[in-house]
């Protein structure tokens, strides 16, 4: 690959070169960063705010974003974790994860088929999920009872990396494989960039639409029984109040665009990354809390300008170009 | 277009500077490579002059009590000459697990956790086992099925707390009473266990609560809460209100005075900000149990450098006191000033 | 414009569906409580509502101009911090002052991000709720500040009243016709309205949609300043956390009176309405009793009716 080629793919993917920076200078800066157990350590601490990213990608990608994930992830837990002891825990498991697809189709149903907008309809759902969550839960904490459960949510392989990692990279690549290779895919990019060009061209727009954002809700609701295994409970405001934001965040730092039709799988990945390396390098500091917040807040805003200034200047030299 | 390239290379350099920035802050640079240098440091930590003392305090900086907690944790550690490492989750459970997972890759000492959650805590503390490294909790306990994993409990008895309070709120009121119940957090555990010492208070007596509702730990919301009740029951049909913390009581007491009304006794199941004792000096705070900071916070520590020392603590429960303050006794229980 | 005046009546009881909302709700407390109909808790209603209120004047603003704000919640903890602190400092009128400025300042470095370097409202304003919320820590050390008085005149401003009626509520009402008269009686007003439903038309037609972009996020700023004044006068002391969460009610109460969020349209009166459904749920609820969770479902249902009926009246107005 000559140096050409290289740049045009760092300009292509603005997440590359500013994952790299990061990296790079956290290696160089923090003892104890560049260390094999420290890096899956990263790794898994993201694996799960990763999994819900992947949903929500498919559904930023096609224009629109899902807040309800934010109470949907401590009903599931708690749905989960209480209902393990009654019926088993499988069942358990499929009812919470039957739950996120609910919740999924009512949101797609409302934003496909009523046509209301995406934010007002999620948020009245984050409400409702969060409502829910405390009525089952009667407000109080529930404690996994299942050790298969909590061994599967704290198991690691050798070389430290977790289970639910190793889900997490099992998912990249089907959700890669989908956008990538099947009808779907392509579909969501067309609805996401141009949905009256996509309806003209004889895509199903409503269909896909509510495709994604079932997809959403399942990987919330699996979000929220991985959190409830790790840590072996449920607690009622786990999520609450910006967890939907923080997932967000990461699939917008990656590059992918909130007006739709832009973004990859693993844009998203290097977004939840940036944050996550952050964090963990905040948390080997040992920096005060306020430092940790304000470089967080400064590092969300400095990633978006970044990418603008490096994509407007892969517009020019492509206008200069032709 | 080279101004622009320049401009994002600034923006680089920026937050490089951000994080070294950090480094002078932190003082905590040296800190991050001992960590990683100390593979096996059991034996210079029996010794006594590296210690490494892990923490996560959940509101570390965030929170009035947790942040005289802080400082008086790490300067209490200065003194003992050890190395503190003190993480703050804020509250969120997900992010303690996280930086349970840093601290055991920093290779502490001992680790000391003060769980968001004390159920959530559980899997924590068999986490830290499974890595190999003594773990105490500070403050608020794990659930009663993750204590196998924990070398012991230092700092207050929440239930005790609870119980004494409402205990002192029966003598007050009486056994035939009505009262309410402003609650802190939802899951939050320090809130779950007062309330349960405020029913063990309770029992046996005609006692009937007449309404709960929760304020998110915030004393505006508790305010509008108490607003809420001045509404609801007319004066004569309540005789006290009890709330989970004095940041919540005085909330309630505000309200009390906007509405004109003094006909509802007050109480708080704990307190840790040494001022509240203006508001029981004037009688507005019918009594509460007062729990220092600093005790709490320098408890913890020596426990914590016995623990890495080998030590072993003969007790599980390591309950720090907290007298109940009243009108009547506030000024003859010596409480030091914090 | 075709409509008959009968038709052109409907529609206008159609697009004022959420008094009905409100009045319904309104109704169902008063039947279910003798407590909740008395005057005294209208009265408590109002003062309650006001800060979400005030704050959702500015957010309405943002919101009609196609943004978010989410750092408002945060920018009101900072506030209220400094206002106290500073009272006891530099006196109540220049700490004031000064809250009123870093309100407005906030707002300007979000208005800049977002308005002339074109950056994502939603991530730059959760990235600025970081920074506010580090800044409120790094000014307090984490502790809470309270006014060493708590007799001081300052503190009438949040308790006091006029009569039967608080400050506070006359102070909103103030808001709410200064926010209003902005939108729909200034050339600022239209031009926000113009930016938010097309904002590539108008930057062809002249409007720096750039400066009118920034200025909404400076009125979000101040109105939140504005809020914690008010919220801190009140409260006499202010901890770290106070604004906590006020960001989504704030935008719940702005979504339910029914700002179109696409940008575009939008009307401060019904902000105002909508907020005061949430305070009417949440007041009721402790009154009659009810789990306080409940409410959060009770939101819920009611957004979702409200921009169905929404959704139903535009439909019908598109094919007539």
């Amino acid at each position: 690959m000559s140096l050409k080629k290289v740049k045009a793919f760092m300009s292509r993917h603005t997440v590359v070169p500013i994952l790299l920076v990061i990296f790079v200078l956290a290696s160089v800066l923090v003892a104890g960063f560049f260390d094999i157990r420290n890096l899956f350590n990263i790794l898994n601490q993201n694996a799960i705010k990763g999994i819900m990213a992947i949903g929500m990608t498919f559904v930023i990608i096609n224009g629109y974003f899902d807040m309800s994930l934010c109470t949907l992830i401590s009903l599931t837990a708690a749905l989960s974790c209480g209902l393990q002891s009654s019926i088993g825990l499988v069942p358990a498991i499929l009812v919470s994860l039957a739950v996120g697809l609910i919740v999924g189709a009512i949101n797609g149903f409302l934003v496909a088929k009523a046509g209301i907008n995406a934010f007002v309809v999620t948020l009245a759902l984050m409400l409702g999920c969060r409502s829910l969550s405390y009525l089952y839960s009667q407000e109080q904490s529930i404690l996994a009872t299942n050790d298969l459960f909590t061994d599967f949510g704290m198991g690691r392989l050798p070389f430290g990396m977790s289970y639910i990692s190793v889900l997490f990279i099992v998912m990249l690549l089907i959700a890669h494989y989908v956008l990538r290779y099947t009808k779907h895919g392509r579909n969501t990019y067309a609805a996401g960039g141009n949905a009256n060009a996509a309806f003209n061209a004889g895509i199903n727009v409503t269909r896909t639409t509510f495709i994604n954002f079932v997809i959403c809700g399942f990987t919330g609701a699996l979000g929220g029984v991985l959190y409830a295994a790790q840590s072996g409970a449920s607690s009622p405001p786990l999520g609450w109040p910006d967890m939907h934001m923080l997932v967000i965040a990461g699939v917008v730092l990656g590059g992918s665009k909130l007006t739709g039709g832009v973004g990859n799988i693993w844009y998203t990945c290097g977004g939840v990354m940036i944050l996550g390396i952050v964090a963990n390098v905040m948390n080997l500091l040992n920096v005060q809390t306020y430092v940790s917040t304000m470089v967080t807040g400064m590092i969300m805003i400095g990633v978006l300008y970044l990418d603008k200034v490096l994509t407007e200047r892969k517009k020019k030299e492509s206008l200069t170009n032709a | 277009m080279t101004k622009k390239r320049l401009f994002a290379l600034l923006c680089a350099a920026t937050m490089t500077l951000t994080m070294t920035g950090c480094f002078g802050g932190g003082n905590a640079s040296s800190g991050a490579a001992s960590g990683a240098a100390s593979g096996g440091a059991s034996s210079a930590a029996a010794s006594g002059d590296s210690i490494v003392i892990g923490m996560t305090v959940n509101n570390a900086g965030a929170d009035p009590y947790q942040t005289a907690y802080y400082s008086a944790a790490e300067a209490h550690a200065k003194e003992l000459g050890v190395e503190l490492k003190l993480l703050d989750p804020v509250g969120d459970v997900t992010k303690q697990q996280n930086q349970i997972q840093d601290l055991i890759s920093m290779n502490c000492d001992v680790i000391v956790l003060w769980p968001c959650n004390a159920e959530a805590g559980v899997a924590l503390a068999k986490q830290v086992q499974a890595a190999g490294i003594p773990l105490m909790t500070a403050n608020n306990d794990v659930a009663e099925e993750g204590r196998q994993y924990v070398t012991c409990y230092v700092g207050p008895s929440n239930i005790l707390e609870g119980q004494q309070s409402a205990e002192q709120m029966v003598a007050d009121i009486g056994t035939d009473a009505k009262v309410l119940y402003i609650e802190g957090q939802a899951g939050y555990t320090a809130s779950e266990e007062r309330h349960e010492g405020f029913e063990k208070g309770i029992e046996g007596t005609n006692i009937e609560v007449l309404d709960y509702q929760i304020s998110d730990g915030n004393r505006e919301k508790a305010q509008q809460v108490m607003e809420n009740y001045l509404v609801k029951y007319a004066k004569g049909t309540v005789d006290a209100v009890f709330c989970m913390d004095d940041n919540l009581a005085i909330g309630a007491i505000n309200a009390m005075k906007a509405a004109g009304r003094d006909d509802i006794k007050v109480y708080a199941a704990a307190c840790g900000d040494y001022n509240t004792l203006t508001y029981i000096r004037e009688g507005s705070l019918g009594g509460t149990a007062m729990q220092s900071p600093i005790i709490d916070a320098e408890t913890a520590i020596d426990y914590a450098v016995r623990i890495a020392k080998g030590e072993t603590i003969s007790d599980y429960n390591n309950y720090m006191e907290t007298p109940v303050a009243t009108p009547a006794n506030v000024d003859s229980l010596n409480i030091t000033e914090w | 414009m075709s409509l008959s005046k009968k038709g052109g009546a409907v529609q206008v009881m159609k697009d004022w569906a959420i008094v009905g909302a409100m009045v319904v709700v309104y109704l169902i407390f008063a039947v279910l409580s003798p407590n909740f109909r008395t005057a005294e808790n209208a009265i408590l209603l109002l003062r309650q509502v006001s800060i979400i209120a005030i704050m959702g004047c500015g957010m309405s603003f943002a919101i009609i101009g196609g943004n978010f704000d989410l750092s408002v919640g945060s920018l009101l903890s900072l506030c209220c911090c400094m206002c106290i602190d500073l009272h006891d400092k530099i006196g109540p009128v220049p700490a004031m002052a000064v809250t009123l400025l870093v309100g407005c300042a906030s707002g300007l470095v979000c208005g800049f991000l977002v308005g002339h370097l074109r950056l994502n409202s939603m991530i730059v304003t959760l990235g600025m709720m970081n920074v506010l919320q580090a800044l409120t820590l790094m000014y307090t050390g984490g502790s809470s500040v309270m006014l060493k008085d708590q007799n001081v005149w300052f503190g009438q401003i949040g308790k006091g009243s006029l009569g039967p009626i608080p400050y506070v509520t006359i102070i909103m009402v103030v808001c709410i016709v200064v926010y209003a008269t902005l939108l729909n009686k200034t050339v600022f007003g239209h031009h926000v309205l113009a930016v938010g439903s097309n904002d590539e038309a108008c930057r062809f037609s002249g409007i720096n949609d750039r400066k009118v972009v920034r200025n909404t996020f400076v009125l979000s700023g101040l109105s939140a300043a504005i809020a914690a004044i008010l919220l801190c006068s009140r409260g006499g002391a202010a901890q770290t956390t106070i604004g906590q969460g006020y960001e989504f009610d704030v935008i719940t109460g702005v979504i339910l009176g029914g700002a179109s969020l696409n940008g575009g349209s939008g009307n401060i009166v019904k902000t105002f309405i909508g907020v005061m459904i949430i305070g009417i749920l949440k007041n009721g609820f402790v009154i009659v009793g009810l789990p306080y969770y409940l409410q959060w479902l009770a939101q819920c249902v009611i957004i979702l009716l409200a921009v169905y009926v929404a959704i139903q009246s535009e439909r019908k107005k598109g094919t007539k």
